[in-house]
């Protein structure tokens, strides 16, 4: 039985509701338990998991407890509920702990020396606070999301001035001096410096580089807006001159969705300028001819190959050449593959991730819908209820005010990932995994959970790429056997794991 | 009659043999009554040192009302509470950090509290928590007062005989206002003048663990009475 309780004007952080909802689901005969802030996405969501919130009178500011349980239970696991939010079991109140400064000030108190400030506040506080911190002589990492544009635009200007940077909004993750902030993978450091709009495409090119032996010194996350027009591309131009005057970078790489053309002409133009090798990922683009030292890349792994090529001074043209290749064999194998249904459902944790392998497997299929899709008119009229070939990003707002992100719980794309499985439409079903500092400790233990809950006979083919390292805490190997254990397609890198996706898909939409 | 022998003791606490009665059992302390209607107190754990403290290996089992002897006869002075008002300034590297506890009286939990604000000898009594959080704040404030050589206004000894408040909380603002401090407040008088950031926050992590409110409350009157308003 499905029941929900409203706590009035309670606020409580994503992590702790996800660990209640995980210490409640332990018991012995919960099927379900959410905790969410009361936000109109989470209603919905809730909704469509078979919860009565219609009824419901919250607002955002209150928390919604869902349980799935037999009645007799339900009073207890309410009581449970709230003992868990009040004193949280798996906190030991005996245990010490140093005190943590709650103020810019504090802080600088502690670490004077520090030059840069990592922001994680709900937008409408988070332009304050870093126009504090520049005003500090601080360079910011905005990782904070719903901030204004007219606030991004005053904050970069203000740092251009004052030759600092601004890293975001919405910026997930940076490498200083091979030192990760926010979501990262342990690469090693090297001689190769990276400007992203990007977060997940910074890690892809990080991690593909470092499967080629090579390290990255500096990964500077300027925010998906700043290639717009609007902000003119004021971070990525600070970027590529602070990589350009680091005497230890030798190749330079840029990692963004297509620019506004302006601002790409800047880009462009700042790389030209450095002198030094360079790489531009402008994921979808068009392939263009290469200059002497600016390369073009239209995909992360391309991207990485490249870069790899100009470091080692091996023919760039060969590189991409046996790239293609290699996409060429697994697209055979594609083809050959068999499987039952229609359809390839793409569900995704990594934004870019999702944006380049729906922009591969539009190459081969006819419609590709989506909740951010490419292309205008594919826009899914409800992301839960995917249609035919449909491409999800579980890391969009719409499924992230006031829960977690799914490469932090990735307990609702795995929810998500079985409901899609069971559709015998689906043919293909292709995800990711994302590793590293920040994203959850199994989170292939926790897609094999959902694949092996499957009741359809014949269920889709499961493809899947590990975007990570051996370094990382996840550890690379093991969170690959996990998934092929159970039979799952993994392969080396995103690009791949979409071409055999989309290329096992190929034609099955006329059936 | 059992008697038990602590092997340390607080510096305050005479070496002679004694009979008490228990007042209050919890899982790292026990609080006894004596003969002169004071608060004596068996611990274990050094960092909880306070006036008229023992440390002891492992808390007797024992029920309140009990009488049992303690004896000093092995016991080593371990800990010296007086408050020994500053020779040199707090470190003003710090006061960016001590002037954000004033903020924990922004908790809702707080809100009496901050009615009383321009006479806090009116929190004595009030508040939330077994030690009511005003008498905390009030212990921390005085703390601060006798530590930095302020003097200490009468209107605190009276509204101490004139309110009503736990027996406990009595004692430790009695203790505070006769000049007498817990460890934990003692290691952060120490890390205030020193330039050790480790050993500042651990400090007042450490005073954060103190129950559930208490040391939030002590640490918002400490920074009121060293920013000097009384």
């Amino acid at each position: 039985m499905k029941r929900v309780e409203i706590i009035k004007g309670e606020y409580y952080d994503s992590v702790t509701l996800m660990l209640v909802a995980k210490e409640l689901k332990k018991i012995e005969g919960v099927t379900e338990a959410t905790l969410n802030m009361a936000t109109e996405a989470n209603l919905h969501i809730m909704k469509a998991a078979g919860f009565e919130v219609e009824s419901v009178n919250a607002s955002p500011d209150d928390l919604i407890i869902g349980i799935d349980c037999p009645g007799k239970l339900y009073d207890r696991l309410m009581e449970m509920a709230r003992s868990y939010l009040s004193s949280p079991p798996w906190k030991d109140s005996e245990e010490p702990g140093e005190y943590t400064p709650k103020t810019l000030e504090g802080a600088l108190s502690v670490l004077p020396g520090a030059n840069v400030a990592l922001i994680s506040l709900p937008g409408r506080y988070a332009a304050a606070e870093a126009m504090k911190a520049l005003k500090r002589g601080l360079n910011v990492m905005l990782y904070s999301d719903n901030v204004s544009l007219e606030e991004e635009i005053e904050l970069k200007r203000y740092a251009s001035r004052n030759e600092l940077i601004v890293m975001g909004p919405d910026c997930g993750t940076v490498v200083i001096n091979g030192q990760g902030l926010g979501f990262s993978n342990v690469c090693p450091v090297g001689p190769v410096g990276i400007v992203s709009a990007s977060g997940t495409g910074l890690q892809e090119v990080m991690v593909q580089l470092a499967r080629r032996g090579i390290g990255v010194k500096h990964g500077l996350g300027t925010g998906g807006r700043d290639i717009k027009s609007a902000v003119g591309g004021i971070s990525s131009l600070t970027a590529v001159e602070a990589l350009t005057s680091d005497p230890e970078i030798s190749v330079m790489v840029f990692i963004s969705k297509p620019p506004s053309p302006e601002v790409r002409e800047k880009i462009v133009q700042a790389l030209r300028s450095s002198g030094k090798p360079s790489v531009t990922c402008f994921m979808g683009e068009s392939p263009r001819e290469d200059e002497p030292k600016l390369k073009y890349a239209t995909g992360l792994e391309e991207c990485a190959t490249l870069a790899a090529a100009l470091l080692g001074g091996k023919d760039v043209i060969k590189a991409r050449e046996d790239l293609i290749n290699e996409y060429l064999k697994i697209e055979a194998l594609g083809r050959k593959s068999e499987a039952s249904g229609r359809f390839l459902r793409g569900l995704f944790t990594g934004g870019t991730l999702c944006y380049e392998a729906e922009s591969i497997a539009r190459r081969y299929l006819e419609s590709v819908y989506g909740n951010n899709p490419l292309e205008i008119g594919m826009k899914l009229p409800d992301s839960l209820k995917p249609i035919k070939n449909s491409f999800i990003d579980y890391g969009e707002d719409e499924f992230t005010q006031g829960k977690l992100h799914p490469m932090i719980d990735p307990s609702f794309r795995s929810g998500q990932l079985r409901i899609q499985s069971e559709d015998p439409s689906v043919a293909v079903v292709l995800f990711d995994v994302v590793l590293g500092y920040g994203s959850a400790p199994d989170p292939s233990a926790d897609v094999v959970n959902a694949i092996k809950s499957l009741e359809r006979k014949k269920g889709p083919l499961y493809v899947a790429y590990v975007c990570g390292t051996s370094g990382d805490p996840q550890n690379l190997e093991r969170q690959t056997g996990i998934l092929k254990e159970a039979g799952v397609h993994v392969f080396e890198s995103n690009a791949k794991a979409a071409i055999f996706a989309a290329a096992a898909t190929e034609g099955r939409e006329r059936k | 009659m059992i008697t038990l022998y602590p092997f340390e003791r607080s510096s305050d606490w005479q070496k002679i043999e004694s009979v008490m009665k228990v007042h209050s059992i919890y899982s790292k302390v026990i609080n006894f009554e004596g003969d002169d209607n004071r608060r004596y107190s068996l611990i274990t754990r050094e960092v909880d040192y306070l006036p008229r403290a023992s440390l002891i290996e492992a808390l007797p089992v024992l029920r309140t009302g009990e009488s049992v002897r303690v004896s000093q006869e092995l016991s080593s002075v371990g800990f010296d509470p007086s408050i020994n008002p500053v020779s040199e300034p707090a470190n003003l590297l710090w006061q960016p950090l001590w002037s954000e506890w004033r903020r924990f009286l922004l908790d809702d939990r707080f809100e009496c509290l901050l009615d009383q604000l321009e006479n806090p000898e009116r929190m004595i009594g009030l508040g939330p928590g077994t030690t009511p959080a005003g008498d905390d704040f009030v212990t921390g404030l005085i703390t601060a007062f006798r530590w930095t050589g302020v003097e200490v206004g009468e209107r605190f000894f009276k509204a101490l005989e004139k309110n009503g408040t736990t027996w406990f909380s009595t004692q430790m603002i009695r203790d505070a206002l006769n000049g007498y401090i817990w460890k934990r407040g003692y290691k952060l008088c120490q890390a205030l003048v020193g330039s050790s950031a480790s050993e500042f926050l651990s400090a007042v992590g450490s005073i954060l663990q103190w129950g559930h409110l208490s040391g939030r409350a002590w640490l918002a009157g400490f920074s009121t009475g060293l920013e000097g308003i009384s």
